[in-house]
């Protein structure tokens, strides 16, 4: 496809006001996308295509008709719930693509949830249906679901000529709900609407410089994030792969990640923090990365010493009198933190090999988002340099809560969503996290343990420590602190670390210091959530609450 | 300041053409992303390293990023407020 037809693509699009999230797949083709371009990839066989080889944008258009006629067979239609719990990312955006074909609302849910935890997601939706594949399906076998349960595989099986005709979205139609990380509990059902889960490709990602990117997405699909990265790969015109979880899940997916790039060689990466840390484990200089000029990280800030191992590998465009453009080594990294909430990432911040800006730096807000820090206890907002509630106002904001408008409206301040993030702004406008509320600790006397900022601390001071996490709590009336350590490959596990951590630490929280806990890779203690974030809340159940004892 | 953003502007004009651009229908008021002249992303990070090169001017990842929605006028007076104060003109002058 040549520039000025993409161009002129990208154009109706962003000028079409009825394109959202619900009919990207049709509204491309409308505006006259070649059938023979690129659809997505999937490392997964498709309906008898093979994993690997590029859907074209008709052959896409194609296994989603197919779902769309076999569902809407089984009397699925506008509004009706239909949860999606499988692996595969083609089941999961194959499936989300059709619902939304139909007017349904997908539920996509991780794989990596626990049968009995899903089960529970799924009765609480009231929906009309689920999609499985096998594996899930023998997970949720002994739970009254009450809903059909559908095959996934089956409905690919589905007629594309008998497909309805697709639903005519509004901008106010729910077309996905998504479930937050449960980082800090349990997953919570996010609404996205036709138009908010498409406003920051309409207002940033499609008025971007055109560019011929090949993407690779390493993300769990089943997320706003994995559904926005696919939806903008369409839009752009860009070739997609999307992996699917390998290898025991995302939290341990860094080998097949390294090798997925090599295979596919994209200039564009896009992932989770989980990710960047489990790629730390590696000697990225003995891989093959060159082709990569771009990581793109959404979901929790991330910390300074993954990036810098990043930006040092693949490649950036440079400029001389003598010899021109030419590629040289190093490559940017995007850090955008964001949630299932805010539908975008929120913030962003460019880091290269030659940058400094970290610390937790979060960059500026995105143009569509208006940030403002509150101090909750009288509603106004902090100071600069003081630390406070983030409240976002954004286009790409979800609707809410589903089935639970206690969640929705307690999350709700002076017309802002609060998105449970502490953050303080510096004097030229940059935001820096400091910890998500529920695992920030008041020590009294206006000191407060953030246990985000405590991990960036120790990371930086430590090069032998690969990944940290802070654990803090009180215990009776005591505060105590308990951090665990992963240690790079071949660091002395005999180490003391001490000095380095209680420095980090700080004046007050170093005082509560209880324990330094070394801890390897698979290791019980470190509670994974699905998205391979560290699940705090559970730890300081498990290691606070529960055990007394060091 | 009209002077030098002149110049600068002559040095944009030449850079796209040599860089095989056509920029006959590309003036003050065009954008130089999508809803313009749509520069593609390699090529607008080249203009702005040819222009940090020429000018001795620096622009930040964010900056250059953005650049997108930018005019080549408003481009012209960004580079034009960040030359170092003397000879900046002359040494535009020198390739104009």
């Amino acid at each position: 496809m040549s520039a000025p037809e993409i161009r002129d693509i990208r154009a109706a699009l962003t000028a079409d006001p009825d394109v959202g999230a619900g009919n990207a797949l049709v509204k491309v083709i409308e505006h006259g996308a070649a059938l023979d371009g690129p659809g997505i990839t999937f490392d997964v066989d498709v309906d008898g295509h093979p994993g690997w080889q590029p859907l074209t944008l008709g052959m896409l258009r194609d296994r989603v008709a197919a779902r769309a006629s076999w569902l809407h067979s089984r009397g699925i239609g506008p509004r009706d719930p239909v949860a999606v719990y499988a692996t595969s990312s083609a089941d999961i955006l194959l499936n989300f693509m059709a619902l939304t074909w139909l007017g349904a609302i997908p539920a996509l849910m991780n794989g990596a949830i626990s049968g009995d935890i899903a089960a529970g997601y799924i009765q609480r939706l009231r929906g009309t249906g689920v999609i499985t594949d096998v594996a899930h399906r023998e997970l949720l076998s002994g739970h009254d679901l009450g809903v059909p349960v559908h095959d996934a595989a089956e409905a690919g099986t589905g007629d594309p000529g008998r497909a309805p005709a697709h639903y005519r979205h509004h901008a106010d139609d729910p077309v996905a709900i998504t479930h937050s990380s449960g980082t800090t509990r349990v997953p919570a059902a996010v609404v996205h609407s036709h138009s908010s889960l498409f406003a920051a490709i309409r207002r940033v990602h499609l008025a971007a410089a055109r560019a011929a990117e090949r993407t690779l997405c390493v993300m769990p699909a089943a997320h706003a994030a994995g559904i926005l990265s696919t939806q903008l790969a369409l839009c752009n015109r860009h070739e997609h792969l999307f992996l699917s979880a390998q290898d025991g899940g995302h939290s341990r997916s860094a080998a097949g990640v390294l090798d997925a790039i090599e295979r596919w060689r994209p200039t564009g990466v896009y992932g989770f923090a989980v990710t960047w840390s489990e790629l730390a484990r590696f000697n990225l200089a003995e891989r093959d990365l060159s082709s990569v000029r771009m990581w793109f990280n959404t979901g929790d800030c991330v910390h300074e010493a993954h990036v810098r191992k990043l930006v040092a590998a693949g490649s950036h465009l440079a400029y001389s009198r003598d010899k021109g453009a030419v590629l040289v080594p190093g490559s940017k990294f995007i850090d955008g933190i964001g949630s299932s909430e805010m539908g975008h990432s929120g913030f962003h911040v460019t880091h290269t090999s030659t940058s400094n800006r970290y610390g937790r730096c979060v960059g500026k807000p995105y143009d569509f988002a208006q940030i403002t820090l509150f101090d909750l206890e009288d509603g106004a907002e902090v100071p600069v340099g003081k630390v406070g509630h983030v409240g976002m106002k954004s286009p790409t904001l979800a609707i809410g809560y589903w089935n639970d408008s206690v969640a929705t409206f307690r999350t709700r301040h002076q017309g802002y969503y609060l998105t449970g993030d502490l953050m303080y702004r510096d004097d030229d406008g940059y935001y820096y996290h400091v910890d998500r509320l529920a695992d920030a600790v008041d020590l009294g006397d206006g000191n407060w343990l953030y246990t985000a900022m405590s991990e960036e601390r120790v990371l930086a001071r430590c090069p032998d420590v690969r990944d940290c996490t802070v654990i803090a709590g009180r215990v009776d009336t005591a505060v105590v602190t308990d951090v665990f350590l992963l240690l790079a490959p071949g660091a002395d596990a005999g180490a003391d670390h001490g000095a380095a951590v209680r420095e980090a630490l700080g004046g007050p929280a170093a005082a509560t210091l209880r324990r330094i806990v070394i801890a390897a890779d698979g290791d019980e203690g470190i509670v994974l959530g699905p998205t391979g974030k560290v699940r705090k809340f559970l730890m300081r159940q498990r290691h606070l609450a529960g055990a007394g004892a060091p | 300041m009209t002077a030098t953003t002149d110049l600068i502007r002559q040095f944009i004009f030449g850079s796209l053409r040599e860089m095989n651009y056509e920029t006959d229908d590309i003036d003050n008021d065009t954008q130089l992303g999508p809803r313009g002249a749509d520069l593609a992303s390699l090529a607008l990070v080249e203009l702005a390293l040819r222009v940090e090169d020429e000018f001795g001017v620096k622009f930040s990842e964010e900056e250059a990023e953005e650049l997108a929605g930018k005019t080549v006028g408003e481009f012209c007076v960004i580079v034009a407020e960040r030359l170092p104060v003397g000879g900046a003109a002359e040494r535009a002058g020198d390739t104009a």
